[in-house]
């Protein structure tokens, strides 16, 4: 994994830095002290302040921690979902609105978002397997995990919508530029590459619920591309831009395959706290009718269409405390967190929460079945 | 429901040996950040303070990965913190990047590699320290700084091709 030779400069460069750890622990404890009194005080003052701004109901839910919306929409289905807490655990969830149960199905910390198959009897994840990864199908409640395509280098996969095979995005091998798009047969085990996509870095991919193409969200290998979403035909046709021209993340399609929503990066970098802003968006598939849903100075992301196509998941810290706004935008953020998920209908209004988490806690849909 | 468990901080099951922590780790977060920051004195400052945060959520802090990946996190962020602020300072976000400003009594070998660091991407540049210099996997590096682990090996990509270059390395070596 490590390059030799630039370890090996790095190291003769800065190992000769002095350091006396000793001394540093020393110092550390005499300021951790000095830092416990000035919080103290600090505590105390602005607990005033927020007191006199904030209204106790507003306070309740933040001090309460992860919840249920308490008068949400009529939401049917059950949601998949990442619960990040602190960096330290990541783990996959399932949601059903019906029963209100919430139940983990993956407790591994390296894996890409859970999907469920189209008649939501399976769901599919790639995730590390020794030295590469590899790509993990079960039952939609986690149970009978089992791998397929080992050795391929999975890294993200999206169903095909008659659910016997699984397109992925292959981790790069080796110093080539792009990455690989292929297609594995669950079946019969085979494997299609797909050349069309050849030369992009690839970090996301969808497939279209008529089965006739892919999106793909990546760039061209070259410093000043920007992340944008394109379309993979898969009757042969040339890949061709979607939205190209505004930085773009996660996506997701409508149930009938007119849309995909997607989140994009509302300012331009290299404007200050520029990895953090985005907002969610649909266009159409024809590539028309590109519109913003969400207008915020924050973080609403990852949208994941309702089953019957009336509601979009995303996550948002739109009711993060104050501080965890800042910790959230800040460089020298530690902890990014308070990001809860909402729904909203596919025009931007109704947008209702769904489930709140407390500061430090992170909860992203991705992917939605009846 | 078990819904508390989304916002319940995690409760290490056994204490932190938070000193045995900072004395292993200690040296390789200080040179780290300062080759992120391009900086001998500010390295050690930094690993100070990510240890101080360290130090103050230890009752949260699950094992010694959890806090190896903390504090190299938390000093990463710092570093790059300190280049922002350092470019911004003078010539505007888009401005040109000062040169550092520790020149007096720094190795060959030293200016050589800030030099050629200073040609990355910040983002490169806090890969290319992690997993070149601080010797942790492409998982690690991703959950230290927050980004997917393709998004690391791309960053490696780049950051590797353009150092060969600077560095006069001869092409070598893969992911």
């Amino acid at each position: 994994m490590t390059d030799s030779q630039i370890h090996d400069r790095l190291h003769r460069a800065a190992d000769p830095i002095d350091i006396d750890p000793e001394a540093r622990l020393d110092a550390l404890h005499a300021g951790a002290r000095a830092r416990v009194r000035r919080r103290r005080a600090g505590g105390l003052a602005a607990g005033v302040a927020v007191g006199l701004l904030v209204s106790v109901a507003a306070w309740q839910m933040r001090t309460s921690g992860a919840r249920v919306a308490g008068a949400g929409p009529d939401l049917a289905g059950t949601i998949a979902y990442f619960s990040f807490q602190d960096g330290a655990s990541l783990s996959a969830r399932a949601r059903t609105f019906d029963g209100g149960s919430d139940t983990p199905l993956v407790a591994e910390s390296n894996f890409s978002p859970v999907e469920f198959s189209p008649d939501g009897t399976q769901l599919a994840y790639a995730q590390r397997a020794g030295d590469g990864t590899a790509m993990t199908v079960a039952n939609a409640d986690g149970s009978n995990a089992h791998e397929v395509g080992q050795g391929l280098g999975a890294e993200q996969l999206s169903w095909s919508p008659d659910g016997t095979r699984l397109a992925f995005i292959a981790q790069p091998g080796g110093d080539v530029a792009g990455n690989d798009v292929s297609i594995l047969d669950l079946t019969t085990g085979e494997v299609t590459h797909l050349p069309g996509a050849d030369g992009y870095w690839w970090d996301q991919i969808a497939w279209s619920p008529d089965g006739s193409q892919i999106a793909l969200a990546g760039k061209l290998p070259q410093p000043d591309s920007v992340t944008g979403i394109y379309l993979l035909p898969l009757d042969g046709n040339a890949l061709a831009p979607l939205k190209a021209d505004a930085t773009t993340e996660f996506m997701d399609w409508s149930p009938d395959g007119s849309q995909l929503a997607f989140s994009v990066r509302n300012v331009p970098w290299p404007a200050d706290r520029a990895d953090y802003q985005w907002d969610v968006a649909v266009i159409d598939a024809d590539g028309s009718g590109f519109t913003q849903l969400t207008d915020r100075p924050g973080w609403d992301n990852f949208p994941v269409w309702s089953p019957d196509g009336q509601w979009i998941a995303f996550s948002s810290d739109r009711d993060a405390s104050a501080a965890q706004l800042e910790l959230n935008g800040s460089p020298d953020a530690t902890t990014f967190g308070g990001v809860g998920m909402y729904v909203m209908r596919p025009d931007g209004s109704d947008v209702q929460p769904v489930l709140l988490v407390g500061d430090g806690a992170f909860v992203v849909a991705t992917d939605w079945m009846a | 429901m078990e819904l508390s468990a989304e916002h319940t901080p995690p409760v290490a099951t056994t204490a932190l040996d938070f000193d045995g922590c900072f004395r292993d780790l200690f040296p390789g977060v200080a040179r780290a950040a300062a080759l992120v920051a391009r900086d001998r004195q500010l390295g050690p400052d930094i690993a100070q303070e990510a240890f101080a945060r360290l130090f103050e959520r230890r009752d949260r802090i699950e094992n010694v990965d959890h806090a190896r990946n903390f504090v190299y996190r938390v000093a990463i962020n710092l570093a790059r913190s300190h280049v922002r602020r350092r470019v911004a300072a003078p010539f505007g976000l888009s401005g040109p990047e000062r040169e550092t400003d520790d020149s007096t009594g720094s190795s060959a070998a030293w200016l050589d590699a800030v030099s050629a660091l200073g040609d990355l991407s910040p983002k490169q540049r806090a890969c290319i320290v992690l997993v070149d210099y601080a010797d942790l996997d492409a998982a690690s590096a991703s959950a230290v700084l927050g980004m997917a682990e393709a998004t690391v090996r791309v960053h490696l990509l780049r950051g590797r091709r353009a150092l060969r270059a600077r560095l006069d390395l001869p092409e070598e070596g893969s992911l």
